[in-house]
């Protein structure tokens, strides 16, 4: 009986590949690329054509959300998705470029009118979720990503329903943070990145080691360490063998600090000083005792203007016809002040009111263009946020 | 009377065991079908939507063929924890070659490279006598490690050239899915290759006891599943577009939950089935896809899926291996 339902089953889903099959062929080949068209006008009935000011599925795909960085990105996209009306729909696939794949396959399907994702595994899959977006009528974005390929960034340049990115200045912020770093009296420094070849990471450590050559601070060692679990011993390693170490830049991966500024201690270092990227629970402790002199983060909002780049598009109002490249800079907390204004307000994801989140969309603020968004994104950081809670 | 009384007692002993039989057999099924209904009704329907079913047909066919080979392995008793690696090395070179050679030479390159990698597994465990967990996870490591370099030579991930898209079709995923399930079917059931992989399973002394060449077996079972692994390698880098630093590296654990979730017992035997890796394969891609068109998002997907596993496997591991081979 098993046997005759597991057969009857399969037969079901190959028959319905094969009619699906059938019915691409009739439209000239779905598995060719999509014809090229200079307007982003759908045919298909499930996508609402621009103008619309309805309701919407906003769909998100992350590598999940039990990090504080994972967590405050998704409910800050999905923040301003409910200020915008829309529905948010969160898709916590993965690392690697396959689940962020299927992730937005899944969203499409779930309905989707527009998709975000992040290259963070890589830039090969673009084309793949481009054709996909352009084969539904779906307005795609993506956050914290720049295109560094010229042939990929040619592909999507192409693709009308592609609206644009948001990413930081990588390298002026590792340049700040070795900076705060010698400021606070650093000498010997470890760089330690968290993969290679990965542009977000290498810029960062580009502009550390740019100021380090100004400021005459010596690179004890570099290196590319993946597993965090292993950022410990990697520093208790090299500060046998150079005990004048007194201070680690970690590209990435800021939840390691804690475990660093252990293998500083382990070594009988009471002085030394941290820099680094991406919030982690626990960071507020280490820059109330100074161990943490620089911490990047914030970037949750790279989602948060992402979305509100492809809710206007979609609804008719684009800021520009060209792709969209807003660049958005990193909160940078480099005291315990800083933690508590962060903490405060901005650590649930919800640093913008709903009516602040408005204004940065053209339904509601008709004088919007793409020069005033990108001030008003470019304003990012704890003193704005402090100014609007308490102005 | 008490004859008559025991063997009506045994008789419904024998009833209640076979039920119990039954049931557990038909867990992974029932468990298909419980969630195939249970999303269809919360999606309204837009689960069995032509389109959503092709979508969970492509999501899984990597799997599905990943899956497959890794069910010799699973059926005597060993884990092939290189799978995942194995992919994502074969995608990268699969894509390496495709871009610098050509497109072909980048499938045959892929296939090549699986094959190796599971050969030289399968030498290592058979003539250093080396403990296949071992072995494979030092060939993990090294795949990864390999795989990143490659990768990071190349700029962090490498796209596959853009006239391969044109290569994936719905046709021939249903092509080769159906004559690559038939063929590991034939060979599973019908041929020694097979019977002795599920003999292993049951017992490898008493196996080469009986004359089976175990290392011989080993080898090409090992050989299989890289070469598969390959296969598998140039799909996902046709799926993606391309191969990044951290392509495969969900894949191990997702083959082995599927197998498990497909109703083959962990700890193989007479009782594996190769059909435990197209029914897992059907369950994990449509919870996974089940879950985004309803709306659970995040880790409820992870924990609903650690939870089902766990069930999964108290329910299987039960089962007597020791069951004689046909």
């Amino acid at each position: 009986m098993k046997k005759i339902f597991a057969i009857l089953l399969a037969l079901v889903m190959v028959l319905s590949l094969a009619a699906c099959g059938g019915k691409d062929d009739s439209n000239g080949g779905k598995t060719d690329a999509p014809a090229k068209t200079d307007t982003p006008a759908s045919t298909d009935a499930d996508t609402p054509a621009p103008g619309n000011t309805d309701g919407f599925k906003y769909g998100f795909a992350s590598w999940g959300t039990a990090d504080e960085h994972g967590r405050t990105l998704n409910a800050a996209v999905g923040w301003a998705v409910d200020a915008a009306g829309g529905e948010f729909v969160g898709d916590a696939g993965g690392f690697t470029a396959e689940a962020t794949v299927a992730s937005i396959e899944n969203l499409i399907s779930a309905g989707c009118q527009m998709v975000s994702f992040c290259t963070y595994a890589g830039e090969a899959s673009v084309p793949t979720i481009s054709d996909m977006c352009r084969e539904k009528g779906v307005y795609w974005t993506m956050w914290d990503t720049q295109i560094a390929d010229p042939e990929i960034a040619a592909y999507i340049a192409e693709d009308p329903y592609y609206v644009g990115c948001t990413f930081e200045d990588n390298v002026t912020s590792g340049y700040e943070t070795m900076k705060a770093m010698g400021e606070a009296g650093v000498t010997n420094v470890i760089i330690i990145r968290y993969g290679s070849g990965i542009p977000t990471c290498d810029e960062r450590c580009e502009g550390g080691i740019k100021y380090a050559g100004e400021a005459n601070i010596t690179i004890v060692d570099d290196m590319i360490i993946q597993d965090t679990a292993e950022y410990k011993n990697a520093v208790a390693n090299v500060l046998l063998s150079h005990p004048e170490v007194d201070g680690v830049f970690l590209a990435g991966a800021g939840t390691a600090s804690a475990t660093v500024a252990e293998a500083f201690r382990g070594a009988g270092k009471d002085k030394f000083y941290i820099g680094a990227f991406d919030y982690f629970d626990g960071m507020g402790d280490m820059l109330k005792s100074g161990e943490l002199v620089c911490i990047n983060g914030g970037h949750m909002v790279t989602g948060t203007f992402s979305a509100l780049m492809a809710i206007n598009t979609w609804q008719g109002n684009p800021l520009s016809t060209d792709k969209q490249e807003i660049i958005i800079p990193y909160l940078t907390l480099k005291s315990y002040e800083d933690y508590e204004a962060y903490i405060q307000y901005a650590s649930q994801g919800a640093a913008y009111t709903s009516e602040e989140l408005q204004q940065f969309l053209v339904s509601y603020n008709p004088d919007l263009t793409l020069e005033s968004f990108q001030e008003g994104v470019s304003k990012w950081s704890v003193a704005d946020i402090m100014a609007r809670k308490n102005g | 009377m008490d004859n008559a009384a025991k063997t009506v007692s045994e008789q419904q002993a024998d009833r209640a065991l076979k039920r119990k039989q039954l049931f557990s057999k038909s867990i992974s099924f029932l468990g298909l079908v419980v969630l195939v209904v249970f999303f269809a009704v919360v999606t309204g329907g837009q689960l069995l939507n032509p389109d959503n079913l092709m979508l969970i047909f492509k999501q899984g066919f990597t799997l599905f063929i990943a899956a497959l080979a890794a069910v010799f392995i699973m059926a005597t008793g060993n884990l092939d924890f290189s799978i995942g690696a194995n992919v994502g090395f074969s995608c990268a070179i699969c894509a390496l070659v495709a871009k610098s050679v050509s497109p072909v030479a980048g499938v045959a390159a892929a296939l090549c490279v699986g094959a190796l990698i599971g050969a030289a597994n399968g030498v290592i465990i058979t003539k250093l006598k080396m403990p296949s967990f071992i072995t494979c996870l030092c060939m993990m490591f090294i795949l990864m490690a390999a795989t990143q370099t490659v990768c990071s030579n190349e700029g962090g991930s490498i796209s596959m050239p853009l006239s391969m898209r044109r290569w994936e079709s719905v046709g021939m995923y249903v092509v080769i899915g159906v004559i690559y399930f038939a063929v590991m079917l034939v060979m599973f059931r019908y041929t020694k290759f097979g019977k002795y992989m599920k003999a292993l399973g049951v017992s490898v002394e008493a196996s080469r006891q009986s004359g089976v060449g175990v290392d011989k077996m080993i080898f090409l079972g090992y050989l299989l599943s890289g070469a598969a692994a390959g296969f598998a390698g140039f799909l996902t880098m046709l799926r993606v577009g391309g191969a990044s630093q951290t392509t495969g590296m969900a894949m191990t654990n997702d083959v082995i939950v599927a197998i498990v979730f497909g109703g083959m017992s962990i700890s193989g035997g007479a009782t594996s089935k190769i059909s435990a890796a197209l029914l897992g394969m059907l369950i994990v891609t449509t919870l996974n896809n089940g879950m985004v068109l309803a709306g659970y998002g995040g880790e409820l997907q992870q924990l609903v899926k650690g939870i089902l596993f766990l069930v999964v496997i108290a329910v299987s591991t039960k089962r007597d291996p020791n069951t004689i081979v046909k």
